[in-house]
């Protein structure tokens, strides 16, 4: 049996890929979106995930409509920071229960937008998910504490302006204005979410494998895969070597003069 | 034992009657020596690799990192708007070098950062930190080069394929060349440098070609490190004794006369002056005094003495006889070497090279106390008690300095520093075992001594306890696997095909 050395290189490299950056891998369980709303709005909101579009930001502001249905799209995440407020835009292929299907219905892949925004001095962090929504640029979120707050924000190609005001009284709690601090970011996510009509509450569980180009695991990534494809290569010919040479028949096929000649001399014994 | 010379004609004659010439044979053994030269570049690179710190160390390292910026900016000056200096916040005042007329110059060499400058771009095109790409990948490369360089020497000397490898794995695993595979300072790339001008020289077949590739190399080791100027006398004896012609040691002096004036060239538009390095008074000579002590502590003292960090140079007295025998002139070349350097950088008032890991002033003649090992090897080859000897004093040499690669050095010096003062602490580290870096090391490692939490500046922290960046970065299991897969390139390394060898060295 001849052995191939490239399909087992390649796949010793493919493995060490996975070793290498699932060394990033994370199982999260995360609390998506939960709330007291009546089903319908949140029902209609899932709705809207399966049509088939695009990704825009223009105008300052964010346009969303979704993927091709089942398809994996790539991810951009931007993550803004201010001194008050971190506001994550994370575009990422989910997997959502199909609304019409019911809580055991078929899934899809869609694309999708998620935004998370972090109070610090409020201490509460709220994660909402929101796809295929035109000139959308408020949201009502509510704190741990049971206060409802509203959130603006603005999107410009180059900075992001954040109001937060206390719903109920009215008070602007604060803002910031911040420029894009992008990171290029490639994040495949496997994600399945489970829907309960029920009490309005989605969780998302969900594996992340992290592909940062910049990220310095990708030197120790091609350092570690060419000492494995060395391995086998080594391992492969040392193999094939020794059967060679154990060939009586030195002349073999397949094998050039000088190998010949070489294995002669291994199998005749030079002593 | 060998072929006959009669068996080994008629093999020859087989193989070229088999419609192989002789040229295709020497092409096979060429191609064998470059598989397993390629072979251990890889397993070096790789083990080198994985001791990465991924940081700078100190004042001297940023300095040279601070040249790559300025020479990527047309500058030859240091200033506080480089990006690393931006960044961190340099103090120009703390940095090696001089100040002259409103500008603050290095008095590192020119050679260190123009290499490095490809590694900086590529980090700047993939959006990497340079000076972390640099610190990664620019002396394991360096370091894994000269173990090559070593073990392709070793031939040139006469010592079997295995022997070579051993050396070089002693030069690169065995010694305190090894922790300076992580620190971006001069010394290495000046050995490099210097064994690749040496490599030349020694070479049987001698030609002007030969002769002036010795000369640029050692021009390379002289814009690395300017006191590898007062290695040429040695090279130049050795010409002599190989009764070279004048005009071959014309043409190996014409590139560092070449290399002198660039040098020169560069202190003139900083300076002024073609002799003024940068150093100021550690130029002069109130800078040098006799070199006892300072001898005495190299190769001695327990803080940097060269038997402590390469314990393998006890078995010199007895080894190098041998290898005076078989090659006296080799012999007396690389003795010369050694004892140049030990002599210069002995008398030097910092001899000791503190703060660093072990003796890095003789690093530059390290290679050269590992070849001279070589015939020794060969002699007791198969002699179990010297076997056991040799291997044992490699270990214990790879154990020292592998404390030296897992702990950052800065640390253990820290520890005392606070602990005795500034004052005391040089003498406490220098000459007293229990204080020295290789106990202190052992016991931060052992955990029975906790280390001082140094705010350290410039980028210059440790990635964690242990000073391994690639083990903050992907964790344990990653970095055994490639340990574990490197250490599997090592048996096809270390084979000697005897059959192989006997049939070459007979050929030729």
């Amino acid at each position: 049996m001849k052995l191939a050395i490239e399909p087992l290189a390649l796949l010793l490299i493919a493995i060490a890929l996975v070793f290498v950056v699932g060394a990033d891998f994370t199982f999260h369980r995360r609390v998506a979106f939960r709330d007291d709303f009546d089903g319908g709005a949140v029902s209609s909101l899932w709705a809207k995930t399966l049509k088939d579009g695009t990704l825009n930001q223009s105008n300052g502001v964010i346009t969303l409509e979704a993927g091709k249905r089942g398809s994996m799209s790539l991810v951009s995440e931007i993550v803004f920071t201010g001194s008050r407020f971190s506001v994550l835009y994370r575009f990422m292929p989910v997997v959502l229960p199909r609304p019409d299907a019911g809580i055991s219905g078929a899934v899809s892949a869609v694309a999708g937008l998620t935004l998370g925004v972090a109070y610090i001095e409020r201490d509460w962090f709220f994660s909402y998910w929101e796809a295929n929504t035109r000139a959308w640029t408020s949201i009502g979120i509510r704190g741990r504490q049971g206060n409802w707050y509203l959130v603006r924000w603005h999107v410009s190609p180059n900075q992001i302006t954040i109001t937060v005001q206390d719903d109920r009284t009215g008070v602007e709690l604060g803002s910031c204005a911040v420029g894009f601090r992008t990171k290029q970011t490639t994040r495949v996510t496997l994600a399945t979410y489970s829907w309960s009509e029920e009490r309005i509450s989605a969780t998302w569980d969900y594996v992340e494998i992290s592909l940062d180009p910049t990220d310095y695991r990708w030197i120790f990534l091609v350092v570690a895969s060419a000492i494995f494809a060395l391995d086998i290569i080594l391992a492969v010919s040392w193999i094939g070597s020794r059967r060679a040479c154990d060939n009586r028949d030195s002349v073999a096929r397949g094998r050039g003069n000088i190998v010949n000649a070489m294995c002669d001399d291994v199998q005749k014994g030079i002593s | 034992m060998g072929l006959s010379q009669q068996e080994c004609g008629k093999r020859k004659h087989r193989l070229v009657g088999e419609n192989i010439s002789e040229s295709q044979v020497e092409k096979v053994f060429f191609l064998t020596e470059c598989r397993q030269s390629l072979l251990l570049f890889l397993f070096c690179f790789t083990i080198f690799f994985l001791g990465a710190g991924g940081h700078l160390y100190l004042n001297d390292e940023v300095t040279n990192y601070l040249m790559v910026e300025s020479f990527l900016r047309n500058q030859s000056d240091i200033t506080p708007e480089l990006p690393y200096a931006r960044t961190f916040g340099v103090n120009m005042t703390r940095l090696p070098g001089m100040f002259h007329q409103g500008g603050f110059y290095s008095w590192y060499g020119l050679l260190e950062p123009l290499a490095a400058i490809p590694l900086y771009l590529l980090a700047t095109a993939f959006g990497y930190e340079p000076w972390i790409l640099i610190e990664i990948l620019f002396y394991p490369i360096v370091t894994a080069m000269t173990c090559v360089l070593v073990s392709c020497c070793g031939r040139r000397l006469g010592c079997s394929d295995r022997v070579s490898v051993s050396l070089a794995l002693i030069y690169g695993f065995a010694s305190f060349a090894w922790p300076y595979s992580k620190f971006f300072n001069d010394g290495p790339l000046a050995t490099l440098m210097v064994l690749a001008s040496a490599s030349y020289a020694i070479d049987e077949k001698q030609s002007y070609a030969r002769g002036f590739l010795s000369g640029l190399f050692a021009a390379l080791a002289l814009l690395t490190k300017r006191e590898m100027m007062f290695l040429v006398p040695a090279f130049l004896i050795y010409h002599r004794l190989r009764k070279h012609k004048s005009s071959y040691s014309l043409i190996y002096l014409a590139p560092i006369l070449i290399g002198g004036a660039v040098y020169g060239y560069y202190n003139y538009v900083r300076f002024g002056s073609f002799l003024q390095f940068g150093l100021g008074h550690e130029q002069t000579l109130d800078a040098f005094r006799l070199p006892f002590l300072g001898m005495l502590g190299l190769l001695v003292s327990p803080g940097v003495g060269l038997i402590f960090y390469f314990p393998l140079v006890v078995l010199e007295p007895i080894l190098f006889p041998y290898f005076y025998r078989k090659r006296s002139r080799e012999a007396v070349f690389f003795a010369l070497i050694f004892i140049t350097t030990l002599c210069f950088y002995g008398s030097y008032r910092n001899w000791h090279g503190m703060t660093y890991w072990g003796p890095r002033y003789l690093l530059v003649s390290l290679p050269f106390l590992v070849l001279s090992l070589g015939e020794g090897l060969m002699k007791f080859y198969d002699q179990v008690l010297w076997k056991s000897m040799i291997v044992g004093l490699a270990v214990a040499g790879w154990f020292a300095n592998l404390l030296g690669v897992l702990i950052y050095f800065q640390v253990g010096f820290a520890m005392l520093w606070y602990q005795f003062g500034p004052r005391a602490f040089w003498d406490i580290s220098l000459w007293r075992f229990e204080y020295s870096p290789i106990p202190v090391h052992l016991m931060l490692l052992a955990g029975l001594s906790s280390p001082y939490q140094l705010e350290f500046q410039y980028g210059q922290t440790s990635p964690g306890r242990l000073d391994l960046f690639w083990l903050s970065q992907v964790g344990l299991i990653p970095v055994l696997a490639v340990l574990v897969g490197a250490l599997i390139t090592l048996p096809f390394i270390l084979s000697d095909e005897d059959r192989m060898k006997n049939l070459r060295a007979k050929i030729r």
